[in-house]
């Protein structure tokens, strides 16, 4: 697991980008809020509960919550 | 819920003469809670105060620690001290139920400390039982979801200000109208994580997604989905697990 925690350009967010991968969930985790306590993997919402069952697992990595960002482009295409 | 219950059976056993129903009103105050509030006492005719409360000007409060219930709470129920003493009241209740007793509730030894009741509790009624008793009453309230106030929103440690709270109350009040009922949106800083009720998680997606733009517009650069859904105190797991760290 890598844990290289790096300043964001533009804010004072802390931003680490873990790769859980060895836990064989094989998606990217970027960690996100007041201190890095949100693993926010982003992708369509078909992957949230295949993420849920995931969820304890990346948690365990030192995170609080497990959330998904929306490919919002893909949503507001389909809504249109 | 709790608190319309405990204020309807209050009046059906005691009568107007005894009875006053207080609403402390402020900026954690969400008014879409404040509107039901209001309603429900014109409805049953419960005889109704509104009073400001003043906790964010409270240093102890704004800065949020963990404990933060307990210096709301101790504002409330000063407040409401005076307003009984003014009107010959003896006793102040609150609507705390059985299942609180089990919950992290600082607010609960401002009550203590105040001597405060609450009756619900006293009784051993849990919210689920306070549910039906409500619907058997005929009150709006009884399958509303929790409402706990604003602040509620913010992990501990980030300073509770007007700003992020109606940050907050807005962007819950853009999502309902998109038809979620039971959500928080948790503030973490830039980012708004928005938690679902588990039975709203399939097809929630569809509504947040759209109404991303408008979070957006109100400060949240990013806009992200809890895919475990609401979970009640989900803000005090990040507390056990500093705890647990602590203690390591």
């Amino acid at each position: 697991v890598t844990d290289e925690r790096r300043a964001p350009e533009g804010g004072p967010e802390a931003v680490a980008v873990r790769d859980p991968r060895e836990r064989a969930i094989d998606v990217e985790v970027e960690a996100v809020g007041v201190e890095g306590e949100i693993a926010v993997v982003r992708g369509p919402a078909s992957i949230r509960e295949p993420l849920a069952r995931a969820a304890p697992a990346i948690r365990s990595l030192g995170f609080s919550y497990v959330a998904l960002e929306l490919d919002v482009e893909v949503i507001t295409q389909r809504n249109a | 819920v709790d608190s319309v219950f405990l204020a309807v059976s209050a009046l059906d056993d005691l009568g107007p003469d005894l009875v006053l129903a207080v609403t402390g009103r402020s900026a954690s105050f969400a008014d879409a809670q404040h509107r039901v509030a209001l309603e429900c006492v014109e409805r049953f005719g419960i005889p109704h105060l509104e009073v400001d409360t003043h906790e964010l000007d409270d240093p102890d409060y704004a800065a949020n620690p963990s404990d933060r219930c307990y210096f709301c709470k101790r504002e409330l129920w000063d407040r409401l001290d005076g307003v009984a003493r003014a009107r010959g009241l003896r006793t102040i209740v609150d609507g705390s139920n059985a299942d609180d007793a089990s919950d992290h509730r600082p607010g609960a030894r401002a009550a203590r400390e105040r001597a405060v009741r609450s009756p619900l509790q006293e009784a051993g009624l849990t919210k689920a039982e306070i549910r039906l008793l409500s619907r058997a009453r005929g009150l709006p309230t009884w399958d509303a979801p929790a409402s706990p106030c604003l602040a509620s929103r913010l992990p501990y440690g980030v300073a509770v200000t007007p700003d992020r709270l109606r940050q907050v109350e807005r962007a819950e009040a853009e999502l309902r109208r998109r038809g979620l009922r039971e959500l928080r949106v948790r503030h973490h800083g830039t980012v708004a994580r928005i938690e679902v009720a588990p039975a709203e998680l399939d097809g929630a997606a569809d509504r947040i997604g759209p109404a991303v733009p408008a979070l957006r517009a109100l400060g949240f650069e990013r806009v992200v989905v809890d895919v475990e859904g609401y979970r009640r105190g989900a803000l005090n797991e990040a507390l056990v697990q500093i705890g647990t760290r602590g203690a390591a």
